[in-house]
């Protein structure tokens, strides 16, 4: 009986050595594989038989496989993925808004501007020339043409991140159902008995949710996911909700929602991740925007009382001088008239040509046109700057939450990540195990032989 | 414990590293391309604010040059024409000096008294004279010749004036009515001397000696301002240029990228990307699986 019991420990042992190497061989297979977790072979001391006075191991027992890692390494790094690509989306939105803003001349707007009051500095010189009048008219078409192009331009980017908004809110929808359903796989298959594939895609998804919408993330009892947002139950126990994405017609603000049947709550400030990156670059553009319609609105209502005080080429009061659709003063700012003799630069009626009287004042009026304590000069300078700061901070949170989630990656890396000369040296031992298990079962042969002569 | 370098975690970290030495590479490679290092606000936030309120500064400053350039051209031409008026009231004390005279004939009062109108006609011409159709003593009225032939003045009384820095303005025009009709109405003076002249009134013309001299000092006067407003734009023009120049070095100091620098980086930057490239490909080549 003795014999035999060593008979079961070399097959068992050759058994496991051939796990062993299934599991490394599938390890080098799947080095690549997003989201795998590298396995071991779960292996246990078989259970001991009791041979008159004596115990006798019986070799090895093989469990499956154990998927490396740890739940708190994976739940940080699936919450740092949120932050960290929450991050990165802000970044990469705020510098494309910047760069439609710049291309179409950011900088422009008070080049733009400083061409207008230049332009009536020159037509001091000769406020009754035509020539100088039509500069000082096309210089104000060109301001208001800057100001409304970084609107629009601004406008275009932010649509653009709308519709990106709308699609990745499918898309996080989908990973979730798909969430939902590998978790019934996993409660289908036992749980941490399962093979672990279905976990591994899982995971991934997880972790890929969270880059798009940021999660808290936790593993339950039964190895299923849980996911929360801010405190709300995004899957649990095999359901999930779904994101939905919803545009005002009117004021194209945009809302999210967490939806499950009938219910459903706003996230809209609550979001991370992509998501999140997104809806914070939009309120921000809105406030560029907002900005600039109040440079704009200052700019027009000022120049506009002081041009109706003044009298143009025939004599006539003058009238607006610019104009703007008070729903969107920044992105419609465009000049009344283009009749050269329309411009009232003249203090009295009965104006001579160098009558300038109310160009002066119009000039004069420079300082007066604020946007809080600053002129409208310094106002375009400081939402440049603004912008600019915002995006520079931006990047450089983008690049901090970069390499806390690179830490994190590394250590989640370490524990379940696949390293070939590690399995190289798995595959070598269990090749030599298989050979040591063959050579215990042919020794064990050879005895039974001996005993077997001796009848 | 070392920690475990994964296969996985290798290949990753040598993308990153060759993407963020290609991404600093073409950065650079954008500067020097365009010349320009600060081009967006967000390459420089903390500069974008002074530099735009230099460029505005700036472009002000081209804007007052031109103006005081225009205004010296109108300047100068005043200053010219007042130049020979005051020669043509000379040759009036001249005349009038001449005819007062016990021993004058009355030949001389009459060769006189024909130059004193021709003299008053070409007196006329220059207080109508223009600059490219712009009169320059008719006040802000420069559209019209402010003059008639009798000397009768039609411009303004207000003067035109041009911006040459923010705070001054220099005049461009003058009110002829202060210049020749002012406390002593030189046409009327004329007139009057061409009267006593017709009328062979030596004592009347003596008597008007006073006026041909409060006439040229009024006309001096006025030469005096045009001077001081020419000397004042020309000041101005070359402060502008001054400022000009220094904002640019200014704006270009924070604007302009160094090319030096940029090629001695964009080198630098190259070498380090080639030692990854070469880095990164012996990595792969080598593990255990090599030796089963």
């Amino acid at each position: 009986m003795t014999l035999l019991a060593s008979l079961l420990s070399g097959q068992s042992g050759m058994r496991a050595a051939n796990a062993r190497l299934a599991g490394a061989a599938h390890n080098v297979a799947n080095a690549s594989t997003p989201g795998y977790r590298r396995r071991r072979a779960a292996l246990v001391t078989s259970p001991a038989i009791r041979l008159g006075g004596s115990v006798r191991g019986t070799g090895v027992t093989d469990r499956g496989y154990v998927r490396a890692g740890n739940d708190i390494v994976s739940s940080r790094r699936v919450k740092q993925a949120g932050l960290s690509s929450g991050a990165s989306t802000s970044s990469r939105a705020l510098s494309t808004l910047e760069a439609f803003a710049s291309n179409e001349g950011a900088s422009n707007m008070n080049t733009r501007l400083d061409a207008f009051w230049d332009a009536a500095t020159a037509a001091t010189g000769d406020p009754s020339d035509v020539a100088l009048r039509r500069q000082l008219l096309s210089a104000g078409n060109d301001f208001g043409r800057a100001i409304s192009g970084v609107t629009s331009r601004l406008r275009e980017g932010m649509t653009a991140v709308k519709e990106e908004l709308a699609g990745v809110a499918v898309d996080v929808s989908r990973m979730l159902s798909e969430v939902a359903e590998l978790d019934a796989v996993i409660m289908e298959q036992g749980g941490r008995l399962s093979s672990g594939d279905a976990s591994d895609r899982r995971d991934q998804l997880v972790y890929e949710i969270s880059e798009m919408m940021g999660l808290d993330y936790k593993i339950a009892d039964d190895q299923t996911a849980e996911l929360y947002l801010g405190g709300h139950v995004v899957s649990a126990g095999g359901r999930a909700r779904s994101l939905q994405f919803e545009q005002d017609p009117t004021t194209g603000s945009v809302s999210l929602y967490l939806s499950s049947g009938d219910g459903r709550v706003d996230v809209t400030d609550t979001l991370g991740g992509a998501v999140g990156g997104y809806v914070s670059s939009l309120e921000q553009g809105n406030e560029w925007i907002s900005d600039l319609d109040t440079v704009a609105t200052n700019f027009a209502d000022t120049i506009n009382a002081q041009h109706a005080l003044g009298f143009d080429s025939t004599g006539t009061a003058g009238g607006d001088l610019f104009t703007y659709d008070a729903t969107d003063p920044a992105g419609s700012l465009s000049l009344a008239f283009d009749d050269p003799s329309g411009l009232a630069l003249a203090s009295q009626s009965t104006a001579h040509a160098g009558d300038g009287g109310n160009l002066d004042a119009l000039r004069a009026v420079e300082s007066q046109i604020t946007v809080g304590t600053r002129t409208t000069r310094q106002a375009l300078s400081d939402w440049g700057s603004a912008m600019g700061s915002s995006v520079a901070t931006a990047s450089l949170q983008s690049e901090q939450q970069g390499y806390i989630q690179q830490d994190l990656e590394e250590l989640h890396e370490s524990m379940v990540g696949v390293s070939l000369d590690e399995e190289a040296a798995r595959m070598i031992e269990a090749q030599t195990a298989y050979q040591a298990g063959a050579k215990v079962i042919q020794a064990t042969d050879r005895m039974f032989s001996v005993l077997l002569e001796l009848v | 414990m070392a920690i475990r370098v994964t296969h996985g975690w290798q290949v990753q970290s040598n993308i990153q590293r060759l993407t963020s030495s290609r991404s600093n590479i073409a950065q650079l490679q954008e500067q020097a391309y365009s010349g320009k290092k600060l081009e967006r606000a967000s390459d420089g936030a903390q500069y974008w604010n002074m530099v735009e309120t230099l460029s505005s500064n700036q472009r002000d400053q081209g804007q007052y040059t031109e103006n005081s350039s225009r205004a010296q051209s109108i300047l100068s031409i005043a200053d010219n024409t007042l130049g020979s008026v005051s020669n043509i009231i000379k040759r009036v004390k001249e005349l009038a000096i001449g005819a007062s005279s016990e021993t004058a004939v009355a030949e001389y009062h009459s060769a006189a008294l024909t130059e004193i109108d021709s003299l008053k006609e070409q007196l006329v011409g220059f207080a109508n004279q223009d600059y490219a159709g712009r009169y320059i003593f008719a006040g802000t009225a420069y559209d019209t010749p402010p003059y008639d032939a009798a000397g009768t003045y039609s411009g303004s009384t207000d003067e035109p004036s041009v911006q040459v820095s923010r705070q001054s303005q220099v005049l461009q025009g003058l009110d002829g009515s202060s210049v020749f009709n002012g406390s002593v109405d030189i046409f009327g003076m004329m007139d009057d001397l061409s009267a006593a002249l017709g009328a062979e009134d030596a004592d009347g013309v003596f008597d008007l000696i006073d006026e041909v001299d409060a006439s040229l000092d009024q006309v001096l006067m006025a030469q005096q301002r045009v001077g001081t407003n020419q000397r004042r734009s020309e000041d101005l023009a070359e402060v502008a240029q001054q400022i000009d120049t220094t904002l640019q070095g200014l704006i270009s100091e924070k604007v302009d990228a160094d090319p030096i620098a940029i090629y001695t980086q964009i080198n630098a930057m190259q070498s380090t990307y080639e030692a990854t490239l070469q880095i990164s490909a012996g990595a792969f080549q080598r593990s255990l699986f090599q030796f089963l």
